[in-house]
């Protein structure tokens, strides 16, 4: 559950899971859609996929993400939203110690 | 373990404790470690774990049920579909779950708890066959 919480405290995987919310997208779709490098975007799916909460399906030359969310997950990211939660503290403060 | 094998796991599970609990709830009032004046007990622990069942395989079914397939016409839609359905299983399975629970008699428990289930199929069908509809 810690990889979760870890997934949904950042703000652009949240974005890229509201987006994925809508429906599956493509890597480059998902990509375009942020300022980021592509590296970073690739970490970010890296983080959702190790969670569990995106699965990746290769499609000619591309690559499809779709959401992977249970009902609990979902609303736990739609709380974090809301509220603000920084639901990755905890676990971030965890890997700073160690 | 596979992905297969961890789910027949929990279904077993699940049946084990639909069948275990109310056993037990028998045993123990025997015993006399619990009071049950009504003669009740076996069958709200049974309707409350069967309403926990429903709503946590609504909770998972969002992640089972939802494939890409690039052949269909409205993939949003019908992720979408699936998605409210899993919400609409997770309500209706914790209402279900919280009537037998709480409303007296266990006949009335019985019966008023049937609607969040209904009311959830009705729904799920009503919104399903609308993706279909508009698929086809």
């Amino acid at each position: 559950m810690s990889s979760v919480f870890k997934a949904i405290a950042d703000p652009t995987r949240r974005q890229v899971l509201a987006l994925l919310r809508e429906r599956p997208m493509s890597a480059g779709e998902l990509a375009g859609r942020f300022d980021v490098s592509k590296p970073t975007m690739s970490a970010h799916f890296n983080v959702l996929r190790e969670a569990g909460l995106i699965d990746a399906s290769k499609h000619g030359k591309s690559i499809v993400y779709r959401l992977r969310m249970s009902v609990l997950e979902e609303a736990l990211m739609g709380l974090a939203a809301t509220v603000g939660l920084d639901l990755g503290a905890g676990v971030r403060g965890k890997e700073e110690e160690a | 373990m596979t992905a297969k094998q961890r789910e027949l796991g929990w279904a077993i599970f699940g049946a084990a404790i639909l069948i275990l609990l109310p056993l037990g709830a028998i045993a123990a009032r025997n015993w006399g470690l619990v009071e049950d004046p009504g003669h009740d007990l076996p069958g709200r622990l049974y309707g409350i774990a069967a309403g926990l069942i429903v709503a946590a395989y609504g909770n998972i079914a969002p992640r089972k049920l939802v494939r890409y397939d690039p052949g269909s016409a409205r993939p949003a839609r019908r992720q979408a579909a699936i998605r409210f359905s899993g919400w609409v299983f997770v309500f209706a399975g914790l209402a279900n779950a919280l009537i037998w629970a709480t409303v007296s008699p266990i006949d009335l428990a019985a019966m008023l708890s049937m609607a969040p289930l209904a009311l959830g199929l009705v729904l799920v069908f009503h919104r399903c066959a609308r993706v279909k509809a508009e698929q086809s």
